[in-house]
């Protein structure tokens, strides 16, 4: 490797380390696999330099990198399989009624005054994690990250309906987990 | 009692507009449905509580050590 390519590494890590970590630690929420995913990210991007054709900038271009690997990361994690839980009945009596025990109590608005405790945190980011590893980064990427409806559409590769489903499936599921993660301890 | 269509219109309410007849259906069904009338609130929560996860509340950074070693790693490559 010559030499232009090892400045430019250094300089990699002091300009996108920070960036490239923030985004990866509030998908992870483990510091030391963030921070090796961002030291993959560089040397992905080492190794791959001779494709980078400057089409786009070069944090894009990282920013890519990272985001595929967080996608096998969580793709990984999921390989031991849990069933699909239905929060909803599909007995014709009580179709589309809330399962018993699964029923919204209203509570969760008290937790909001905790913001600052860790603990609520960790269960936040613990729901997340239990998500199905298809709709994670689309989660993060909305109601994390609060980026556009249209700019997570295309970023995922989703119509606006998927969206609203997927959405819609993931909090019925984040509200239940936070209910019985941070309630009813 | 159909809770899954009505949630479902509260969320798809969050992202865009709806139209009079969803927003209706949505106030008709809370009438006598606990579980939706508890589930707004319980989602607007959730709303609030994930964004405070992102921006200026950093949840954790790289030291400067951490950002030498990477370096040193990178120009240890071959």
């Amino acid at each position: 490797m010559n030499e232009t390519v090892k400045i430019d590494a250094s300089t990699w890590v002091d300009e996108y380390a920070d960036m490239l970590f923030n985004y990866a630690i509030i998908r992870v929420n483990d510091h030391e696999l963030a921070k090796d995913l961002v030291q993959d990210t560089f040397i992905s991007g080492l190794k791959s330099l001779a494709n980078f054709e400057g089409k786009s900038t070069v944090k894009t271009w990282l920013f890519s990198i990272l985001k595929r690997k967080i996608i096998d990361h969580w793709r990984k994690q999921e390989s031991r399989k849990t069933k699909a839980f239905s929060f909803f009945n599909s007995e014709r009596m009580s179709k589309g009624g809330f399962v018993e025990g699964h029923q919204p109590q209203g509570k969760l608005p008290e937790i909001e005054a905790q913001m600052e405790k860790n603990e609520l945190r960790e269960a936040l980011f613990y729901c997340i994690g239990a998500l199905p590893s298809k709709w994670k980064g689309i989660v993060v990427d909305k109601l994390v990250e609060e980026k556009e409806s249209e700019d997570v559409c295309n970023d995922h590769d989703i119509t606006a309906s998927n969206l609203w489903v997927i959405i819609h499936r993931a909090k019925v599921q984040l509200r239940d987990c936070l209910e019985n993660k941070w309630l009813n301890l | 009692m159909n809770c899954e269509k009505i949630t479902y219109y509260i969320e798809k309410g969050y992202l865009t507009e709806l139209n009079i007849t969803e927003k209706i259906q949505i106030k008709l069904h809370q009438l006598y449905c606990k579980c939706c009338k508890n589930y707004e609130p319980d989602s607007l929560t959730l709303n609030k509580v994930f964004k405070l996860l992102a921006g200026e509340n950093k949840v954790d950074e790289l030291s400067k050590q951490e950002k030498e070693a990477i370096k040193t790693a990178l120009e240890r490559m071959d």
